[in-house]
């Protein structure tokens, strides 16, 4: 699949990096779509259902989301307050 | 004068029956119908009529009928000088100068589709209704009754609540006044009286306090994005949390995992495949 081992990203910079550069790529991809874009039809890479590209791209940002929150719980089980819920001084 | 106006008085009359429907009466002699449609204009002829002879049909007061039908509705005699009281379908006479044709049939200058006309064409000024702090221009079974009247020109909103009054806003005054349009007794016009004298001494003093532009409906255009647009909002949002957490989970705890089946923290944000899904599309 496309998960990247930890190997390729054996530090914390790297990890960070690609993760930036990951949402880089998909905001330049968004904006070069434009809004005719998002009603392009694409089969989905697991599902195989043809749906439009804006669909598919929900569906990521809700996958990134499950992400998201199982971090929150790796967080809170070490001990440790998310960025988000902290207090902003 | 009795058969001149008599006349066009009786066919108003008649008219009105057919209508089959008490709306509006008229209280004072300032209403002034022009292009009106229907047989509702019928009662403000008549006043029309008897201003050229007399100052005000109100001066007739205690007019008994002699050999014809008496023309005043005047306030004194509430129930019974003139036949009076028989100017409506029910209720009493007390307000409705005017309004009152010949005969006893019910003689409303206005019904709910003709006020519906009037509001939806105000340009065409079927109906002037002065404002005039003397006297009200138009009563509605005595609701309007503490010198305010609507003129057309000057209604915002015209609507229906549901209770059957007719809501009249002023866009002069940014105030909504309620209209009852059927009456039941004395004591309902009364209470409703108080309750309009309430709601206007309170609608003045918000007018009177009110910034400019209180009670006028602002259209500012809303800010839509483009479906391209609100994704890469979402898109941005979800980027901006894990960039977050993964520059501020500490490193030595990089590799932890809350069980041992568990993805570890570096895992979870090395696998949000996501990014790299989408950009291959």
């Amino acid at each position: 699949m496309d998960d990247e081992s930890r190997e390729h990203y054996k530090t914390k910079a790297a990890v960070v990096a690609y993760v930036k550069k990951s949402f880089a790529d998909g905001a330049a991809a968004i904006k070069e779509k434009g809004d005719k874009g998002m009603l392009e039809m694409v089969v989905e890479p697991e599902g195989g259902r043809t749906v439009p590209l804006q669909d598919l791209a929900y569906g990521l940002i809700e996958h990134s989301g499950a992400h998201y929150g199982q971090l929150v719980v790796y967080y809170r089980v070490a001990g440790l307050v998310p960025p988000d819920p902290r207090p902003h001084k | 004068m009795d058969r001149f106006t008599y006349a066009p008085v009786s066919a108003a009359a008649a008219n009105e029956f057919r209508h089959n429907e008490v709306d509006i009466s008229i209280r004072r002699m300032r209403l002034l119908l022009q292009q009106c449609s229907g047989g509702h204009d019928h009662a403000s002829l008549t006043v029309a009529t008897l201003r050229h002879v007399f100052l005000d049909p109100r001066t007739l007061t205690g007019m008994i009928s002699v050999y014809r039908e008496t023309f005043d509705r005047g306030v004194v005699f509430r129930c019974s000088v003139g036949n009076g009281d028989l100017t409506r379908t029910h209720g009493s006479s007390v307000f409705m100068d005017g309004a009152r044709p010949a005969d006893t049939d019910p003689a409303p200058v206005l019904r709910a589709g003709q006020l519906q006309k009037v509001t939806q064409h105000p340009q065409q000024r079927h109906i002037r209704v002065g404002f005039d702090l003397m006297g009200p221009a138009v009563d509605l079974e005595g609701v309007l009754s503490h010198g305010v009247a609507i003129d057309v020109r000057d209604c915002g909103k015209v609507r229906w609540d549901f209770l059957g009054s007719l809501i009249l806003q002023k866009k002069s005054l940014g105030i909504a006044f309620p209209y009852r349009l059927i009456g039941s007794n004395a004591q309902q016009k009364e209470q409703e009286a108080v309750n309009m004298e309430k709601f206007f001494v309170i609608g003045v003093v918000v007018a009177l306090v009110a910034p400019p532009g209180f009670g006028q409906t602002t259209s500012s255009p809303k800010q839509t994005l483009g479906p391209s647009a609100a994704l890469l909002s979402s898109w941005n949002e979800i980027g901006r949390k894990l960039i977050a957490m993964a520059e501020d989970f500490p490193e030595d705890n990089y590799d932890f995992k809350p069980t041992p089946a568990q993805r570890t923290f570096a895992e979870h944000c090395s696998t949000s495949r996501a990014p790299t899904i989408f950009i291959r599309m």
